[in-house]
């Protein structure tokens, strides 16, 4: 017994407890938190929620399988004297910038779409579930955009215009003020903006009437650079982070924008829409369809390259499909329909460059090749995906794709430096 | 005209035809892009009757007119979705429709981007990013190499990329004549150009400096390499079949007609270009055979062997072969 605990501790290297040391943390970061009913009791698995007690980025529910949300907002005409043709090229004007908006402030998970029924003009804005303060969102983007700069003692104008804004508006960070928009000026607005700020030594820029933005200076460098900084003046907005960035960045829109010929009334009511096929159940039963291929690919692999190598295979297999997860949960990517396909694929085809990599292994300079041109296929996919993400593509689902190839084609690089050059060492290179 | 000729024409045709055939007959002379598409502008039509009559009268006045185009119809929920009609036309034809039956018409104005300018923009960068890597790749393990040869190395990929790709959006632009195309369709063309890609630099071997680069032996490679990954793509086919089905019902057999498609064009028509051009195949021998082969490019001529009887199936010869001098006696 002493001799054959020996054998398992000696044969245990180093490059062995790093393996699976590596495995078994992304194994944590990327499995859900899975609860089990063994007649009648329960047993929740580790997940790293339980035991780090944080709150750690999760993947989002995305569109096909999961319900959205959507808010209509009608064009009002103040009873103008229009023709039907009017209205409708000012609707798809007005469609055409709420889209820009969206697409400026990188909200681009919204699907904007126009209607006109029984004479009512309207625009439709669908969220994904994972977006809270939709009605905020939805209010900003609504807005016509016109924007003014008031005093705080008396309301009257600072004669600040948006058209004098430089057009390098920032979303800056600050740990005493937060985010926050900072707007620069050029030298011959001096005088108005000392004159704005005065003695309380702020003012407000208004959009649509309504006291949204305190606009303020902060330091020296906001002196010389005629600058100045806005908050938004609602708590609410103020005290959330993630609707405050938001914010923010639909706010910045208004400035490469005409603002809107009419005003949108945004409805209160917001309608859900279940997808019309997928169920509570559709995300849990894709899963084990999943996890079942995964276990036949494991098996296969045993079985077609004997012990010790088939159980190389699988960690190198195992260790793309947990690292890949791991940080797809990390960037808090939305699962849809296209999602698991990328990723489905991505993992088929990961698997085959595997069977690729450790077919008539014959030496170290041949694996050392082939890891090589694999370094390639990484890198091809990771160029692909950069570039891609810079063109605003009408295609939406090709987001999530793209997220995919991106992090599919890290995953491939950091683990073919890595972990499958050490795995080679353990249970494919044959001892001297 | 000699066999030879003959040969040669019979395979350019080959592939031309259909290719073209479909590409400039579809997607050109009726319209630039898919004809029904969820991406485009549409009337929606709810017709919310009890009687089954009203229905009927409704739906046949529709069908029956020829400026009317129907995308979708679903009789028992008594909607209809309609695209490239106007609005006018529709209104005069429903209007002395039966007072108890309400119609509810709706535009849909979505302003989109045309999917398949959008898809083929996506294309181009796939296809730059890739290619500079192989020119790289190529540059980097020669050294030098001559345009000639590089080109050789080259155009089995870039032919395969456009045949496959225009075959693809071909037929589902012929596909969009009689169902709507939704934006999922063309994703697995997308997938399948990033795998030829990825394969083809895969394959890309025995590039050595000074040594004379062998396009022969690449075109085999890459075929050895598609042929290796077609079980993985069927398994993938199946598991596409039952995430459909879950997300979108019966109407996902329309969905996946594009995926299957799209396997057997990259499948069939990436082997069958390169083992015409470049491996000197004869048409005959492009037979879909369900057997184990494999290419073995050696010298000036190509093997196909039967992996499971271990018998050569296919011998061509590289057309620089001089033929070996007759002995003297």
């Amino acid at each position: 017994m002493k001799k054959i605990l020996k054998n398992i501790v000696s044969n245990f290297s180093f490059n062995r407890i790093l393996i699976f040391g590596f495995i078994f943390i992304v194994g944590i970061i990327s499995l859900p938190q899975i609860t089990l009913n063994f007649s009648g009791q329960l047993i929740t698995l580790p997940s790293l929620e339980s035991i780090t007690n944080q709150v750690i980025p999760n993947f989002r529910k995305g569109r096909d399988l999961y319900p959205t949300s959507e808010i209509k907002m009608n064009i009002n005409f103040n009873e103008a004297n229009l023709t039907d043709e009017q209205k409708r090229d000012n609707l798809i004007k007005s469609l055409n910038a709420i889209k820009d908006r969206i697409r400026l402030s990188n909200l681009n998970e919204i699907k904007v779409r126009s209607e006109i029924l029984n004479s009512n003009y309207s625009i439709i804005l669908s969220f994904p579930d994972f977006y809270a303060d939709k009605n905020i969102i939805a209010t900003f983007l609504a807005k016509k955009g016109e924007i003014k700069f008031v005093n705080s003692v008396d309301g009257s104008d600072v004669f600040l215009y948006d058209t004098q804004v430089n057009p390098n508006i920032q979303i800056v960070y600050l740990p005493q003020i937060k985010s926050h928009l900072r707007l620069t000026f050029g030298s011959d607005r001096f005088t108005a903006i000392a004159n704005g700020l005065g003695e309380k030594k702020f003012f407000f820029m208004q959009i649509d009437g309504s006291y949204d933005y305190q606009m303020f200076q902060y330091d020296n460098s906001d002196l010389t650079s005629f600058a100045i900084r806005g908050v938004p003046s609602s708590q609410y907005i103020q005290n959330n982070t993630v609707l405050r960035d938001q914010i923010l960045a639909i706010t910045r829109s208004y400035f490469n924008q005409q603002p809107l010929g009419y005003t949108l009334d945004v409805e209160e009511e917001i309608k859900e829409v279940v997808p019309l096929h997928a169920s509570t159940q559709s995300s849990a039963i894709i899963a084990i369809s999943i996890f079942i291929f995964g276990v036949l690919v494991c098996i296969y692999s045993i079985l077609k390259y004997r012990l010790r190598k088939g159980i190389g295979v699988v960690l190198m297999i195992l260790s793309y499909a947990l690292l890949s997860t791991a940080l797809l949960k990390l960037t808090y990517s939305s699962i849809s329909v296209y999602f698991i396909f990328s990723w489905l694929l991505l993992f088929i085809f990961i698997s085959s460059l595997v069977w690729y990599l450790v077919t008539d292994l014959i030496d170290k300079r041949i694996f050392n090749r082939r890891i090589n041109k694999i370094n390639y296929v990484g890198l091809g996919l990771i160029l692909v995906s950069i570039i891609s993400l810079n063109f605003a593509l009408a295609i939406q689902g090709f987001r999530e794709v793209i997220q995919v190839f991106l992090i599919g084609g890290i995953s491939l690089i950091v683990l073919s430096l890595t972990i499958f050059k050490l795995i080679y060492k353990e249970f494919f290179e044959e001892n001297e | 005209m000699n066999k030879n000729s003959i040969e040669k024409i019979k395979r350019i045709l080959f592939i031309l035809i259909p290719t073209f055939g479909i590409l400039f007959i579809v997607v050109l002379l009726y319209n630039r892009g898919f004809y029904f598409s969820e991406s485009r502008n549409s009337i929606e039509i709810k017709i919310t009757s009890n009687i089954i009559e009203n229905k009927k009268e409704v739906f046949t006045k529709l069908f029956n007119d020829n400026e009317i185009k129907i995308a979708y119809s679903d009789f028992d929920k008594g909607e209809l979705v309609l695209q490239h009609t106007a609005i006018e036309k529709v209104n005069e034809l429903l209007q002395g429709s039966n007072e108890e039956t309400i119609i509810e018409i709706r535009e849909v104005i979505l302003n989109n981007q045309n999917i398949l300018f959008s898809y083929i923009f996506f294309l181009i960068i796939i296809f730059s990013i890739f290619s500079g890597l192989i020119f790289y790749r190529n540059i980097r393990e020669i050294g030098y190499i001559k345009l000639k040869d590089l080109s050789k190395i080259y155009l089995p990929y870039a032919g395969s990329i456009i045949l496959t790709q225009l075959i693809f959006l071909g037929s589902l632009s012929v596909f969009s004549r009689f169902i709507l195309i939704k934006e999922i369709s063309v994703l697995p063309g997308l997938f399948m150009l990033i795998i030829t890609s990825i394969l083809f630099f895969l394959s890309l071997d025995k590039l050595e400096k000074n040594n004379k680069v062998d396009y022969m032996v690449i075109s085999a490679k890459f075929i050895n390499l598609i042929k290796s990954f077609t079980i993985p793509l069927g398994v993938f086919s199946i598991l596409v079949f039952i995430i459909l089905i879950i997300s979108f019902g019966v109407d996902s057999i329309v969905l996946l007609i594009p995926f299957i498609l799209s396997i057997l064009i990259f499948l069939l028509i990436t082997r069958w270009i390169n083992k015409i051009f470049y491996l000197n195949f004869r048409l005959h021998n492009l037979k879909i055979k369900f057997r184990h082969t494999k290419i073995i490019a050696e010298k000036n001529s190509v093997k196909e062997y039967d992996l499971v009887s271990k018998k050569r199936n296919i011998k061509t010869k590289h057309k620089n072969n001089k033929s070996k001098p007759r002995k003297k006696r």
